[in-house]
């Protein structure tokens, strides 16, 4: 009871001063392959460089208008009976884009984000094993990308309804994430269209 | 404890201290604890530990189910704590047949001031090293500062305001570098999106973040991204707005007082004066199955130039220097060094349940033996 009652405590109102070693992460295992290990350690680029990201849409997707910046891509994926209606899907299956710099936190640590956002838990055992049973692909210029699949994974708490779908691509000196969330259901019939999208994107620039 | 009888005895009688004292407040309290316990542990499975803390044993009132309030465990606690120390104080009564119960009730009273201790003063963290890596300092799980630092060789100088402070329109003092921050807004949680607000400021940010966008808090706070934008306020120089979002890797690097500072929103950091390198991670798994049935992490620990290896495994943490080392996960990603996960713990308080335990026992014993003497004089009498 006693450690339950242990929640730490904290100097509100005071700067912390305080003295550490300068951490050196190991050599990152970077760039090419992405045989199934994290992107690699944080990129010690401080300075932003670009990239061009494109890609094909499939014909049956929409295009939102919230599309910008680090989500560089919104879609949604509707009902095949709603598609190219212009009648609007409210439960569409939505399809982001984003670009981050550097391995962007790591494969386990945005694996772990995407299980939290559709209330799934994962232990980093679990995490391990969505890495090592994930597709890998190229895509139509030589980035490696993995799939991410968590349709396949129940929280076991009766109120969980939606799933992610993804890729995560990585250049030198980006992170390309494709996250597909919604209905589980809608998430499952979406797959491959999600893949075909995933292996259509196009990375160029200097940097890519 | 030097008051006079008749001073207790009248103080004893009063009636708000025998209000107080009543023994249906201590039952009460006790069921109360136990429902918490219960509830408590069933709220955890679909909200995270964190929060079913902050909820039910932390302070306030709470509602089970949704509509029944209870006083959270601190309250109770604390209800508890009065009722011990009045009981001490002006009821029980200074006898030597008594010395046992008094024995009993003190170390009750270092079990309850072992609970504050630890409530207050206890530190959690932890620690993820690849095979072959050295770390230095623990990072907390939820709890983020912004650290401004410069790197003086290998030590890092750091100045950091905890997330606790940054609340919109907070002005917040960098003495080191002559310049302030005003806080603009401070994101638990959020999205971080490259283009700029419309008539949104223009932020620095190392990795071309424009704008930030609330996300509702995640179940499991560990999961929350947050993000912070301020002013910087430097004499002499025009206002610069920051935007700091905890995802990014790489700090900003922005010119303070003439000198390159770098600028993070990251987890809280505790510096430790030790290092210890991972040089290896062991999982054995039950035959002919993925189920680990232990982990095993090989370490070397550098202290004051001296090194000594360790080894941390399940249920056998490495304690050295009020710091205690649990095993607590691990990863194996394919193709890369595998890493170990140290739950780090400094809890001043720690060793408290270990003496309550020893007195209270030691209490028991003494009245048994007080009652038992007589108890034996009057059977050979008779």
């Amino acid at each position: 009871m006693f450690g339950a009652l242990g929640l730490t405590g904290c100097e509100e109102g005071k700067p912390r001063v305080y003295q550490e070693v300068a951490f050196k992460p190991l050599p990152a295992p970077m760039a090419g392959p992405m045989a199934g290990g994290p992107l690699g350690m944080p990129s010690m680029n401080t300075s932003p460089v670009d990239i061009q990201v494109t890609w094909t849409l499939p014909d049956t997707w929409m295009v939102k208008d919230s599309a910008n910046g680090m989500r560089i891509g919104s879609f949604g994926i509707p009902d095949a009976g709603l598609a190219n209606t212009g009648e609007l899907d409210p439960n569409a299956v939505d399809v982001s884009v984003v670009q981050l710099a550097g391995n962007a936190g790591g494969l386990e640590a945005n694996i772990a984000r995407w299980m939290g956002q559709v209330g799934l838990k994962g232990a980093l055992e679990d995490i391990s094993l969505i890495i090592k049973a994930a597709p890998r692909f190229v895509t139509q210029t030589g980035q490696h990308g993995m799939f991410v699949d968590l349709t396949d994974k129940l929280s076991g708490d009766m109120t969980q309804s939606k799933s992610v779908f993804g890729a995560i691509i990585a250049t030198e000196n980006y992170t390309v994430f494709v996250k597909a969330m919604g209905q589980r259901s809608r998430v499952v019939t979406s797959k491959a269209q999600v893949k075909e999208f995933s292996k259509s994107i196009r990375i160029k620039g200097p940097q890519a | 404890m030097s008051a006079s009888p008749s001073w207790r005895q009248k103080a004893a009688r009063h009636p708000v201290t025998k209000a107080i004292l009543h023994p249906a407040i201590t039952l009460v309290s006790l069921l109360i604890l136990f429902a918490l316990i219960f509830f408590g542990t069933l709220y955890q499975a679909n909200h995270g530990l964190y929060e079913a803390q902050l909820r039910f044993f932390g302070y306030g009132i709470v509602p089970i189910g949704g509509f029944f309030p209870l006083p959270t465990a601190s309250v109770v606690m604390w209800i508890l704590s009065v009722q011990l120390t009045l009981t001490m104080a002006l009821v029980l009564r200074w006898k030597w047949s008594l010395a046992g119960l008094w024995i009993v009730h003190s170390g009750i009273m270092t079990l309850l001031v072992g609970g504050f201790i630890t409530q207050i003063l206890a530190v959690e963290s932890q620690l993820t090293l690849a095979e072959g890596e050295t770390g230095n300092f623990t990072t907390a799980y939820h709890e983020y500062e912004v650290a401004f630092w410069e790197s003086h060789g290998d030590t890092n100088q750091v100045f950091a305001w905890e997330d606790v402070n940054l609340r919109p329109g907070a002005e917040l003092e960098i003495p080191p570098y002559q310049c302030r921050i005003r806080i603009l807004n401070y994101y638990q949680n959020s999205d971080a999106f490259t283009t700029k607000a419309t008539n949104g400021p223009k932020f620095l940010n190392a990795s071309n973040i424009g704008m930030l966008e609330q996300r509702k808090p995640e179940k499991e706070v560990t999961q929350n991204a947050p993000g912070v934008t301020f002013t910087l306020l430097e004499k002499g120089k025009g206002d610069r707005e920051v935007l700091l979002y905890a995802q990014e890797l790489q700090p900003l690097i922005l010119t303070l007082d003439g000198r390159k500072v770098n600028v993070q929103l990251r987890l809280k950091h505790y510096p430790l004066d030790f290092s210890l390198k991972l040089t290896q991670f062991i999982k054995t798994v039950h035959p002919g199955t993925d189920i680990p049935s232990s982990f095993e992490s090989y370490a070397d620990l550098t202290d004051q130039g001296a090194t000594r290896p360790v080894k941390i495994w399940m249920n056998n943490p490495l304690r050295t220097k009020g710091y205690t080392f649990f095993q607590a996960s691990y990863a194996q990603p394919a193709g890369a060094a595998q890493k170990s996960t140290f739950a780090v713990v400094t809890n001043p308080g720690r060793v408290m349940p270990y003496i309550s335990s020893l007195v209270v026992f030691g209490g028991l014993l003494m009245h048994f033996l007080i009652k038992l003497v007589p108890f034996i004089r009057r059977g050979a009498a008779t």
